[in-house]
């Protein structure tokens, strides 16, 4: 299913969702995260989060040159890897 | 410790040189985890004995543990330093996303030594490190102000702490703060007047890694244990809530909530500045620290119009908590909500601890009540309780200095009282002012035998409350009920997690969560650790020139009633026999050599 991200305003800037995606990739720390939770211009204002949401027509997916994105057939996730101009596997997409 | 744990790395820094240098130092966090255990052996190794507080000798300290970034509410940076405030041991703990930065970064602590020629802010981004020139940034007005720039100037947006002076710290407060990530704080002890005389505005820390551990099932196992034991934990609720805001009523109640300098222990109007008036009237927001599922930070929002234009409005977003409303609000007498709200705010740009500067104020308005001061020293300002306007100048005057009164008021209350007099109200504890609790004999012997002189590590005013058996209000049962605290805690504050996780984090948990970063301690261990640290830190103050002998005690405690147990010189001397008799059971160790 893809992430709804339904009232910032509720955001309390805790980033356990930052940490969950990377457990759930087996990981543990914040590197391979495909959440990014950051205030907006400061804590005072609240956050923002940024995350793929799965639309159901990628333009990530449209403007790769090496077709390494590629949108998935059943609940728009867009599940690939992405390549680096030296080749090598960097990134995963978020499986939301 | 795994072999590959980022934690082993220290990060030296000479702002004198504008040099650096990282070292892995598996001894210190294997023997004694991280935070407060590993601060007070980088002390004992970087700060000369006797040294001035504000020299370059005097060094900071930040560490983090080996729960960071993998375990919810291990949020905690540990600073250690020379206090200015009292010229012993400095202690303080801030959270914001501090912790998980340094983290990220990967270390797991940092000492910065030396002083800058020029104001200089340091950014860490992992293995990069550079010495920034501040000079635009220094004596700015506002400190949000500063923090705005450098955020403007920084990269590691989300994965960052910018731990910042005011401009009470570059005035040398001896009270100032050093504030994080806009309203968390290292607060009591005037770690902010170390970094202004070293010319330092601010260290900015940003990282993203991955961590290292030795068993993903057991990771997941024990992660999802703490997690739900925290977000569904009644403690965790209340703290969610009203936050700590909603102990001024119960305090109040209980006959505990300090009011006028103690001079009554009941506020009349204490419901008027509650954290249900609060919350009901002004919570605009709450706020969580990194990896923290709690979200007790409570943020104000104040609408206030320009006088001058009409339909001209201003929204101010404040912090504010049980501490701020008993030093600022009770404390002084003010009840007028809006009025606190602009102190509290007035502060926080400033960068003073709120707590210090309640107290002092609160004996200002006591000593000139009395006649001991006159407006010829406070210039013409009229301290009366209540009036938080006069407050608020009388705050400017602090970090200005104009006359030998307020460079009197910006070293502390004891200091002040020293020249004046008014000392039997002047309300502090081993140098530092009290914290909000008048409930009983474990509040008082708490703040006068904790390592930092606070409420923090031995909760006296929690035994206070909860004690039912009789021992606990002997001076020996007081004692022994304060040392075993604040030796847990110290297990805690190696760990980094914070205090009001205590509940979540028993012993057996923290073994598991040990286990999984390949810690391998039994029960007896973790407490002999703790013992350990809890000794270390004595050691520092008693070479330092803190003596269990000559406690140095306001007798104003005796004189406004306690709601529980009783209270006198004898009472306090006989526990503290106890305490020094505890602490010096075995001979406190000789330095570490490196």
């Amino acid at each position: 299913m893809r992430l709804v991200v339904a009232d910032m305003e509720k955001c309390i800037g805790c980033q356990s969702c930052m940490s969950a995606c990377a457990r759930r990739q087996g990981e543990a720390g914040l590197a391979n995260t495909c959440i990014g939770v950051k205030s907006v211009g400061g804590m005072a204002r609240g956050f923002i989060a940024v995350v793929c949401i799965a639309c159901d027509a990628p333009s990530c997916a449209k403007v790769c040159l090496t077709n390494a994105l590629s949108p998935r057939e059943k609940g728009g996730e867009c599940v690939s890897v992405l390549l680096t101009v030296s080749g090598v596997v960097t990134v995963a997409m978020p499986v939301l | 410790m795994l072999k590959h744990d980022p934690l082993a790395n220290v990060l030296y820094l000479d702002l004198s040189k504008k040099s650096f240098r990282i070292e892995q130092r598996h001894d210190l966090f294997e023997r004694h985890m991280g935070g407060a255990g590993a601060a007070i052996q980088l002390l004992h190794e970087e700060c000369p004995e006797g040294c001035d507080a504000l020299s370059p000798e005097n060094p900071i300290v930040f560490a983090v543990g080996p729960l960071t970034g993998l375990f919810p509410l291990a949020s905690k940076t540990v600073a250690m330093f020379k206090s200015p405030h009292t010229g012993n041991l400095g202690e303080s703990h801030c959270d914001g996303r501090s912790a998980i930065a340094i983290r990220m970064a990967g270390y797991g602590a940092i000492v910065i030594k030396g002083a800058s020629d020029i104001p200089l802010y340091i950014a860490i981004h992992g293995n990069q490190i550079y010495f920034r020139d501040a000079s635009s940034l220094w004596k700015m007005k506002s400190g949000f102000t500063a923090g705005r720039i450098i955020r403007e100037n920084e990269p590691g947006a989300g994965l960052r702490t910018i731990m910042r002076i005011g401009r009470a710290g570059e005035e040398l407060v001896s009270y100032a703060c050093v504030t994080t990530e806009t309203y968390r704080h290292f607060g009591r002890l005037g770690l902010g007047a170390v970094f202004g005389s070293k010319r330092l505005k601010a260290v900015v820390v940003s990282g993203k890694r991955s961590l290292p551990i030795n068993d993903k099932r057991l990771y997941r196992k024990v992660y999802d244990e703490i997690y739900h034991a925290a977000v569904n934990s009644p403690a965790m609720k209340k703290y969610h809530n009203l936050g700590t805001a909603g102990n001024v009523l119960s305090l109040n109640e209980f006959g505990g909530l300090p009011t006028r300098n103690l001079k009554q222990a009941k506020f009349e109007k204490a419901l008027e500045i509650s954290g249900e008036a609060f919350a009901k009237q002004y919570l605009g927001r709450r706020l969580s620290c990194s990896h923290c599922p709690v979200g007790c930070i409570h943020i104000a929002a104040l609408r206030e119009s320009y006088e001058d234009e009409s339909y001209f409005y201003k929204t101010s977003m404040i912090s504010y908590d049980y501490e701020l409303i008993y030093a600022l609000g009770s404390m002084l007498g003010v009840s007028d909500i809006e009025g606190l709200l602009k102190l509290m705010d007035r502060i926080e740009v400033l960068g003073l601890d709120a707590i210090s500067t309640g107290v002092i104020l609160a004996w200002a308005t006591e000593a000139q009540e009395r006649g001991i001061i006159s407006k010829k020293e406070t210039i013409e300002i009229e301290f009366s309780w209540g009036n938080y306007t006069a407050y608020m100048n009388a705050v400017q005057l602090i970090i200005e200095q104009p006359n030998e009164f307020y460079k009197r008021l910006a070293k502390g209350v004891v200091h002040a009282a020293c020249v004046y007099g008014g000392e039997d109200y002047a309300l502090a504890f081993g140098g530092n002012e009290m914290p909000g609790y008048h409930t009983g004999p474990g509040a008082h012997i708490g703040a006068l035998i904790d390592a930092r002189h606070s409420h923090l590590d031995n909760a006296g005013y929690s035994i206070d409350q909860t004690a039912s058996a009789e021992r606990h209000f002997t001076p020996e049962g007081v004692a022994e009920a304060l040392l075993a605290e604040e030796r847990w805690r110290q297990v805690l504050s190696s760990l980094v997690v914070c205090f009001f996780a205590r509940g979540v984090y028993r012993p057996d948990i923290v073994l598991r969560t040990l286990q999984v970063s390949d810690f391998n301690f039994s029960i007896d261990d973790i407490h002999r650790i703790g013992d350990e640290i809890h000794r270390e830190k004595y050691r520092f103050k008693i070479r330092e020139g803190f003596s269990l002998d000559n406690l140095r005690v306001p007798k104003r405690i005796f004189e406004t009633p306690l709601p529980v147990g009783k209270l006198d010189e004898e009472f306090i001397h006989k526990a503290a026999l106890y305490v020094k008799a505890e602490v010096l059971k075995h001979p406190l160790r000789p330095k570490v050599s490196n």
